[in-house]
């Protein structure tokens, strides 16, 4: 009974007027972007928070929230067309589906992505709606030690997961960003830190300009490098009919579905996880337990159905970690928690019984986001594939007149700008050295929190590192981080006996004929 | 035979000139982390670290500055001993245009010069020259696209910044 009701508290705000049309912003503009290869939904999110100034907050989160899930439903369109996903989250779908496209079967590939990110969005949020209560309860019992721990695993994750490149490097940033976030007045003391006499850096450092510089301004520069010619690629079928699969490819599809959903929306759980790993677990697993495996990379409708299914269910997963604790679990959660800061809402464990008409609203409208953004997807594929043809020098004065706009809209400093090109430059070189940025912002955002959880629990305990072990569910979020950290270790360890026992072997072998 | 071998004995400097600034180059980015850590360490502790049970605002600091550190060092000893398993940064960037690094070098500049000009010169003018830049210098699109561009990109941007009520500088001309 109590579900019932705030369920129609959620629609009654969901289905509002001003709520709506924001959320179809979010959807439509999401689309956009995950059509666009050029720009990210991390680096649209960070362009409109500014925006979401003007906004109330409820609207402003139903618009970023529909941006994100939006930009998975427009990342296949890039992918089975033109083999260039449009998110990161959409390279599976590139493997298949492009192949699919070129055997004529383009309408079947575009109608079953869209189809199963939509029932996999829906089972996601209904998993959504089952947990929320349930965690926001259990999380009601954290205290500082928990949320060290918890802040802790959190970055190890990111760093560890999230990582394309090397883990020491996903640390690097990780750190980085907890001692950017160290600048300005100590939460506890009160005391100035790194400030050097600036006035400014008593507040710290914005997060609308440097996430807008790491995201958008780099984002921008890397366009400005490259030089590419439009993308050639297949045509987008015409018509209702030709995107609709045809029953024997449903028949393949459903379970695919059902199995990426469930494996999307545990993995999208994980902080550092995501859409991108859940897609490519999901296509792992459909691939190994396929009674046909040889099909997949050939045109496989499961190798479409399954990622694109695991990215749609991560992407309402992905929510339950901020809005029941607090802890972004991605790079994009991440900034949706500034949004709601900006907005001086925390997101945690109250946030339920303080605002439900937010939270539930939130997850109403992503229902409602996503009946949108099938009834877009379908009919305007013809136009989304031309969108994703334009050259992307024009997508540069775009995003440079928004990031610069956003960032002086802070606070009417052009010195806001400076700051956002400053991190501009340092996240585009950043990356092309491989260092992810998304462990940098994620530890931004978390710093105060666990620094204050830190010196917190050890005040408390008089300076007992045991408070962090007596306590099982802070011992627990620990051990969870032990078990991350030693497992590349481990790794290393063992490949270098193997090197070591290999030249060995080799040795002995060359030996005697010497 | 004397120029063989004087040419033979010129190669190998060469290859190992090349190889020594390779080395260098990719161990540079975690040479510049290090050093970063220590120059980030030297100002932590400057601030009082209290004790244990009573940390003061230098504890955390000067404990990230240590791990930037450790990170720094165990991410050049890693790139040491397995060269193969981290990608090359060239490798790993994207493919560079002609333009490059020259062309990202203009448009941080073309931004900074903006920023200057921006509350002096007026929100309008400023970027109707930005946007003239960036497709024509950088993105070498024809004058005629990029001068009406620019002109109805600015008006545009304008007219919905404003509506979405976000202050704008208007500079001498007063728009």
């Amino acid at each position: 009974m109590e579900l019932l009701h705030s369920l129609s508290l959620g629609f009654s705000v969901a289905l509002e007027p001003m709520n709506l049309f924001y959320c179809f912003i979010g959807v439509l503009f999401g689309t956009l972007v995950g059509v666009l290869p050029g720009l990210g939904s991390a680096g649209a999110i960070a362009l409109l928070l500014p925006v979401t100034y003007s906004l109330s907050p409820t609207s402003a989160i139903i618009m970023l929230a529909g941006i994100w899930y939006g930009s998975m439903y427009g990342g296949s369109t890039t992918s089975i067309l033109l083999r260039i996903p449009g998110e990161p989250a959409s390279v599976m779908t590139c493997v298949d589906g492009f192949e699919m496209a070129r055997k004529g079967r383009a309408g079947a590939a575009l109608g079953i992505a869209a189809f199963g990110s939509f029932i996999a969005g829906l089972l996601g949020l209904v998993g959504l709606i089952l947990l929320a209560r349930p965690l926001a309860t259990f999380a009601l019992d954290f205290g500082p030690p928990e949320y060290f721990a918890l802040t802790l695993l959190g970055l190890t994750l990111v760093s560890y997961l999230g990582s394309d490149t090397s883990i020491a490097k996903a640390l690097i940033m990780a750190a980085l960003g907890l001692l950017l976030g160290t600048i300005g007045l100590d939460p506890v003391q009160s005391a100035e830190r790194f400030t050097f006499g600036v006035l400014s850096l008593q507040s710290g450092i914005d997060l609308v300009p440097m996430v807008m510089g790491l995201f958008g301004i780099s984002q921008l520069l890397q366009l400005v490098c490259g030089d590419e010619a439009p993308p050639e690629g297949l045509e987008a079928p015409k018509g209702l009919r030709a995107l609709l699969p045809n029953r024997e490819e449903w028949r393949a599809s459903a379970g695919a579905i059902a199995r990426g959903s469930f494996l999307g929306f545990i993995v999208g759980l994980l902080p550092g996880a995501g859409g991108t790993i859940s897609s490519f677990t999901a296509y792992a697993v459909e691939k190994r337990i396929s009674k046909h495996p040889e099909q997949f990379g050939k045109g496989a409708i499961e190798g479409v159905a399954s990622p694109e299914s695991a990215n749609n269910a991560a992407t309402a997963s992905g929510f339950i970690p901020l809005l029941t604790m607090g802890l972004p679990a991605n790079a994009v959660m991440a900034l949706m928690l500034g949004a709601f800061m900006l907005h001086g809402i925390t997101p945690g464990p109250t946030l339920l019984t303080q605002k439900p008409d937010m939270f539930w609203g939130l997850i109403v409208s992503m229902f409602v986001g996503n009946i949108m953004l099938i009834i877009l997807n379908v009919p305007l594929i013809g136009l989304f594939a031309k969108v994703a043809r334009i050259k992307s020098i024009y997508l540069v004065p775009l995003i440079a007149v928004a990031c610069l706009i956003g960032a002086y809209g802070v606070n009417n400093n052009p010195t806001d700008i400076l700051v956002m090109l400053g991190f501009g430059v340092f996240g585009f070189y950043a990356e092309r050295h491989g260092f992810s940025l998304a462990p940098m912002t994620l530890a931004f955002v978390l710093g105060p929190l666990m620094e204050l959880s830190l010196r917190q629990s050890l005040i408390l305990s008089d300076g007992e590192f045991m408070v962090f072990l007596d306590r099982p569910i802070a011992a627990t979020l620990l051990g969870g981080t032990v078990v991350m950290a030693l497992v590349p270790i481990l790794r290393f360890v063992g490949k270098k006996r193997e090197l070591r026992g290999m030249r060995t072997v080799m040795r002995s072998e060359s030996g005697p004929s010497a | 035979m004397l120029q063989e071998e004087s040419s033979l004995q010129e190669e190998p400097s060469g290859v190992i000139d090349r190889g020594a600034i390779e080395h260098w180059r990719r161990r540079l980015p975690d040479l510049i982390v290090i050093a970063f850590g220590l120059v980030a360490l030297f100002f932590a502790s400057r601030l009082p670290f209290g004790s244990v049970s009573q940390p003061d605002s230098g504890f955390f600091p000067i404990l990230i500055c240590t791990l930037i550190v450790v990170f720094g060092c165990v991410s050049l000893a890693t790139s040491r001993s397995t060269p193969a398993a981290e990608p090359d940064a060239a490798e790993a960037a994207p493919v560079e245009g002609a333009g490059g690094q020259l062309h990202v070098w203009s448009t941080v500049a073309a931004i900074a010069v903006y920023t200057l000009a921006l509350n002096a010169v007026g929100f309008v003018i400023c970027t109707a020259v930005l946007v003239v830049f960036l497709l024509r210098v950088i993105g070498r699109v024809s004058w005629k696209v990029s001068l009406v561009s620019g002109v109805v990109g600015a008006a545009l941007s304008f007219e919905v910044f404003t509506l979405l009520g976000l202050p704008l500088p208007v500079g001498l001309l007063h728009f």
